[in-house]
């Protein structure tokens, strides 16, 4: 593999690192304007250098990397701390410290009145590092430093607000979680190291490529007599079992909606934007191998697909405006497995772009809402807020009809992109896909209603109408910049049949990725193309106007009358309880996880290992000391005898 | 000048000599006493910072003392180290200081008979660690014992005089039949007495015979260890023990036993030590979830830490139950990673405890308000400990897990999924842990006036959290010298019973062409690519800065 050296690639990481540790140390000590220049210089400089990093690369033509130095080199293997820079940790590198910018420029207003301002960029600055070494990272153990880190990241910024126990415990239920799913990807990564003797991404293209017939049995190794197919369909088995947990996907996806207990630019940029597609990057950047294991990447399309439409059923029933989008990003990151499943890792990629720009801004929107109703999450207590808020709601509108999938927004190209190919190879998984675009338009419109149509319900504690609180500037330049990132997004990966229309080149994006992730190919004519993508707009426009027709004047009558009771009353009950899945988790593994323990520590511990199997022959041996007691006789010489007669006897035996 | 024998000498010795002069000192002046104790193991940590310097990479004991002592019996004065006693050793010196300091306000009666005891207790350690004859580490082993027990004894908490003489019988036991074992060693075949390891790792044994004496070793050290399930004792001595000696339990003495693992039981008796692998790796593996199940209700924070060291001393003793280069090495770095957030935990609940005096989660809760410096270094502690990769924690646990995946050993994969859990549930007990301390509303009013930490203590834990981090970010400092010392035990275990032990991993990619390490565990430096001995010509070519272009160094072909 030909790569470049370049050395300042390791700035990317570390200027972050460096804010983090500054604010940490001196952060309480500082004025605010000092905080605020460290974090926002720090990410700023981050992608200047990622800028820089990037024109370099495509200068070189060929991957950068940085060898910082061994850092495990133990027996037979060997693991260095490698950075790498290509196309794909090229342009995700983009995404998370651009738009990581944009939501430090927002946090600078709406986190303006905490008292722990310090403490919140620390925290972030610290974020972007992680997730630079997760991105950056050209080995799975390297990656698996970022791969924590960002888990740390998000267990302090969920739990910032500490005080609230019911915070700080969604951040332990998302690190818990996502430990979870680290097994998986630690499983992974032994399996890969032994078979392969390397976990370095090139090393492992390299010897993936050198394969020639994936069904012959191995001969030798720790893996002597399976054939490689079935080890390396269980390798990317474990790594996607971490995948589900970092990217919240079934069975894993539970921490997500609690995560948004955490700041809202928290969730526009850890939980929407960056961290939670760490997994589809993984899939992506292991797509070599998922595509020569072919069961494991029909798991992943499976999964992929169902949670899909799972999560956008439960979206629909959310109050709360963070949870609807909470669902909406688990959902959405389904589309994305959907499609690295199917083997179009670009398409998956791109829509990991797309959704980072229209879902940073609509998760931002909503903090500009909620912050504009002092706190309010609740959207039964919103509405009318179109004319309060003219910027945020017409950035929101923008995002929401790139996130139904309206054509020509971003959002419509890479999702219609991924309905293509689930319609070319499995159609079954195109249906769950189709239907959950349906329902993405319903609960968006749902939400874009109860927030900014109707009358204003917001009231304080004396029943009147709050004060509007209007957002500044670094509230609005991030959301307009999005909105419109969300807007033109789409030109990066054209259809055949569109860029054919204009003249554009098609599918760029899937072409610069090639050479890190080969993608399959879409065979689908141009008339069916036109097709497919005909129905899904006009699926979304009627998913939309059926939102809005129902809540365009606050929360509908009708369909209060029709959960009133019987089976409507049922189903709603079903998807507003999240189809009870945390109180099964609760029920099945947490509660009797936590009874064995007890058992363990208040009966076994203490009884049998201690009482019975330890102590007991203990007072064995004092009953019997009783009896001799008659032998002692204060005699010191006698007691001399016994010892050497005792070792003596011990001895001999131990000879015989 | 010392010669670097004389200075290994002098490191295991300065500490008693410091405790016979500290004997002269008038008992009341408490800061005097305190004050030179910190001094004398500081420069006893200087001191043996030398022997750091003086180590040769290579797998052989090095700086070796062999005096004639009691020649009538084969009796040596063989003092040695290897890599993996020298990082042991270092780990000691460096914890020493760190313990008394953070002690300074929490002992206050029978100063003298403490610091005394402390120095003492270093001098056993450190002796053990470098013994290279059975009776003189039995000596040390034994000796190291009373301290111990006076530290719990004396300074201990209300069960104080119980947990002391649990932790003596449980130790003694298991000491009394290492004794007859080490006997036996010494005069088989011949009759005749020779203690010095060296003999002792040349002789057969008929099987029966070598099993018996194996496990006369492994039941002695495995109750110090402690593993699964001879660890009742060590819960009750950390809850009792003053946190002195608790970070001292933790930090090293438990370490002693998976160093007698590696030392003698293991090398000494080879075929009986393959044979119990499968049992020693299945007790380990079960320590670990065992323990960490546990930790995670126990009401007293320390019984929880207590619970967390059979967690991951069980990543030890799997490590070694491997028999890779990898799980053993692993192992070894658990034992210092282990010895550096333990360490750090106990003095955390010690300043709390200090504080309000009492240790029960269900007394705090909402603290991290009101002692912000002191959230900072237990979240940053409960990290490291939880092996978060770039803290010192992960290195040492993968490592194992990589070694124990790879091993040739038919149960290992099986081993390591099981072990692996223990990562989840490490988070589960300690996240549990600090969320219960830290977080949520502070609601016991006893909690309101909390100081946050002082001067002193942060001085205390500094030391412990910059290595932490150092460690997880370059682990080699410590992995280059303790792999030569590694891969000699594995052959040695192997040699010793005629086993072949590299498992083809990676087989994959060498019948495709790639060069990986090579197969034979060497001591040369690692090599990369097919150029052993250095880079490709221009591969590492250092281009420094961002000034344009000019910055890509030549596109190298791999």
């Amino acid at each position: 593999m030909r790569t470049a050296i370049y050395e300042s690639l390791l700035l990317i990481p570390l200027l972050p690192l460096l804010g983090a540790t500054l604010l940490t140390f001196l952060g309480a000590k500082l004025d605010k304007g000092a905080v605020t220049m460290i974090a926002l210089g720090s990410v700023f400089g981050s992608f200047l250098v990622t800028v820089t990093s990037f024109w370099v690369f495509t200068k070189a033509g060929a991957p950068l990397e940085q060898v910082l130095w061994t850092w495990m080199g133990v027996g037979r293997f060997r693991f260095d701390l490698t950075l790498g820079f290509d196309q794909l940790s090229g342009v995700l590198m983009l995404v998370v410290t651009g738009v990581g910018f944009l939501i430090h420029l927002y946090s600078t207003e709406y986190m303006h009145d905490d008292p722990a301002y310090w403490r919140y960029f620390a925290y972030l600055n610290f974020f972007i590092f992680a997730m630079s070494v997760l991105v950056l990272g050209r080995s799975l153990p390297v990656m698996f430093i970022g791969w924590e880190g960002v888990g740390l990241a998000s267990y302090l910024l969920i739990g910032f607000w500490y005080s609230d126990n019911e915070k700080a415990s969604a951040g332990k239920k998302a690190f818990i979680t996502n430990r979870v799913g680290d097994f998986g990807f630690l499983i992974g990564t032994l399996t890969l190291i032994g078979l392969f003797g390397t976990a370095d991404f090139h090393e492992l293209k390299e010897a993936a490529a050198a394969i020639k017939d994936t069904s012959s049995v191995l001969k030798i190794g720790i893996f002597a007599g399976y054939p490689i197919v079935g080890v390396l369909t269980f390798a990317c088995l474990a790594l996607f079992v971490g995948a589900t947990g970092k990217s919240a996907q079934l069975p894993l996806y539970v921490w997500l909606p609690d995560a948004m207990a955490g700041p809202t630019p928290v969730s526009a940029l850890i939980h929407a934007a960056t961290m939670v597609t760490s997994g589809v990057y993984l899939v992506c950047r292991l797509g070599f191998l998922f595509d020569l294991a072919p069961i494991a990447g029909n798991v992943v399309a499976v999964i992929g697909a169902t949670t899909a439409l799972f999560a956008a059923t439960i979206g629909l029933a959310q109050n709360d405006i963070k949870k609807v989008l909470a669902y909406s990003t688990v959902s959405q990151l389904g589309y994305m497995f959907l499609a690295a499943g199917l083997g179009a890792y670009g398409m998956a990629f791109f829509h990991v772009v797309t959704h980072a720009f229209f879902k940073a801004c609509l998760f931002l929107g909503s903090g500009a809402v909620i912050h504009s109703l002092h706190g309010e999450q609740d959207m039964r207590k919103m509405g009318g807020l179109k004319k309060e808020l003219p910027v945020v709601y017409w950035t929101f509108a923008l995002s929401t009809l790139a996130l139904a999938g309206v054509a020509p927004l971003s959002g419509f190209f890479s999702k219609d992109g991924i309905l293509g190919y689930a319609f070319q190879d499995r159609l079954p998984l195109w249906v769950l896909g189709f239907l959950g675009a349906g329902l993405t338009a319903l609960y968006m419109s749902r939400l874009v209603a109860l927030t900014f149509f109707g009358e204003l319900r917001a009231k304080d504690a004396h029943g009147h109408h709050v004060h509007v609180h209007a957002p500044g500037w670094a509230i609005k330049v991030p959301l307009i910049l999005l909105a419109g990132l969300a807007v033109v997004a789409g030109v990066l990966n054209l259809p055949h049949p569109v860029a054919h229309l204009f003249h554009a080149p098609s599918s760029w994006l899937d072409a610069f990725l090639e050479p890190v992730t080969t993608s399959k190919a879409l065979h689908l004519s141009e008339s069916t193309e036109w097709g497919l993508m005909a129905a899904s707009v006009a699926w979304a426009l009627f998913g939309l106007a059926i939102g809005f027709a129902i809540y365009k004047n606050g929360p509908s009558p009708v369909m209060a009358r029709l959960t009133k009771d019987g089976l409507g009353k049922a189903a709603h009950g079903l998807v507003y309880g999240k189809w009870f899945i945390d109180e099964v988790y609760k029920v099945l593994v947490i509660g009797p996880l936590r009874m064995i323990a007890s058992l363990f520590s208040v009966v076994i511990d203490p009884w049998l290992i201690d009482g019975a199997a330890v102590r007991g022959p203990g007072y064995g041996v004092l009953g019997i000391g009783k009896l001799l007691s008659k032998l002692q006789t204060g005699n010191v010489q006698s007691y001399a005898g016994f010892l050497v007669v005792a070792v003596g006897v011990f001895v001999l035996w131990a000879l015989k | 000048m010392l010669q670097p024998a004389e200075i290994l000498a002098a490191v295991v010795f300065l500490p008693l000599v410091g405790a016979l002069v500290l004997a002269l000192f008038p008992a009341g002046d408490h800061n005097n006493l305190k004050g030179t104790a910190i001094g004398l193991t500081t420069a006893n940590f200087l001191l043996s910072l030398l022997l750091w310097g003086n180590f040769r990479p290579g797998p052989g004991y090095q700086m070796e003392l062999n005096l004639a002592w009691i020649e009538p019996f084969g009796i040596h004065f063989h003092l040695g180290l290897d890599g993996i006693s020298l990082v042991l050793v270092i780990l000691t010196t460096f914890l020493m200081p760190l313990t008394l300091l953070g002690a300074w306000s929490a002992v206050e009666h029978r100063v003298k008979e403490f610091v005394i005891a402390m120095l003492a207790l270093e001098t056993g350690m450190l002796g053990a660690f470098v013994s290279l004859d059975l009776f003189l580490f039995y000596l040390f082993w034994e000796a190291m014992l009373i301290p111990m027990y006076f530290l719990i004894g004396i300074w201990g908490g209300q069960r104080r005089i119980y947990a002391a003489v649990k932790f003596f019988i449980f130790t003694m036991a298991g000491s009394l039949l290492m004794l007859v074992a080490i006997l036996v060693v010494a005069t088989q075949p011949t009759g005749g007495f020779d203690f010095s390891l060296a003999t002792a790792l040349t002789r057969d044994f008929a099987p029966q015979t070598e099993r018996l004496l194996f496990w006369a070793f492994a039941i002695a050290f495995a109750i110090k260890v402690p593993m699964f399930p001879v660890h009742t004792w060590l819960p009750d001595a950390h809850v009792e023990a003053p946190t002195a000696g608790s970070v001292i339990l933790a930090g090293v003495l438990l370490k002693l036993g998976v160093y007698g693992f590696v030392r003698f039981a293991f090398p000494m008796f080879p075929n009986a030590a393959l044979a119990a692998a499968p049992v020693l790796g299945w007790l380990a593996v079960i320590g670990i979830v065992y323990g960490a199940l546990v930790a995670w209700v126990q009401p007293d924070m320390k019984k929880l830490v207590a619970y967390s060291s059979v967690s991951h001393l069980g990543f030890c003793m799997l490590g070694l139950a491997a028999m890779t280069t990898e799980g053993v090495a692993g192992a070894i770095f658990v034992c210092i990673a282990h010895g550096i957030s333990t360490p750090a935990l106990f003095l955390l609940v010690g300043m709390l405890y200090e504080r309000r005096h009492t240790r029960v989660l269900a007394d705090y809760g909402g603290i991290a308000r009101k002692v912000p410096i002191f959230a900072f270094f237990l979240v940053m502690t409960v990290m490291a400990s939880a092996g978060l990769p770039a803290l010192s924690g992960f290195p040492g646990e993968f490592l194992v897990l990589l070694g124990t995946y790879t091993s040739p050993h038919g149960l290992g994969r099986i081993w390591t999924i099981v072990a692996a859990t223990g990562v989840i549930l490490a988070a589960v007990y300690l996240l549990w842990m600090t969320q219960r301390v830290l977080f949520g509303p502070l609601q016991n009013p006893a909690n309101e006036d909390l100081q946050d930490m002082n001067a002193r203590e942060i001085v205390t834990l500094v030391p412990l959290m910059v290595m932490a981090v150092f460690l997880g970010l370059h682990p080699s400092t410590i992995l280059d010298k303790i792999e030569p010392a590694s891969t000699r035990f594995v052959q040695l275990v192997h040699q010793g019973s005629g086993t072949n032990y590299q498992a083809d991993a990676g087989a994959l990619r060498r019948s495709s062409g790639v060069q990986m390490r090579p197969t034979t565990p060497s001591i040369q430096l690692p090599i990369r690519g097919q150029n052993p001995g250095g880079p490709p010509p221009g591969a590492f070519q250092r281009v420094p800065g961002l000034r344009g272009l000019d910055m890509v160094a030549p596109v190298k072909e791999q």
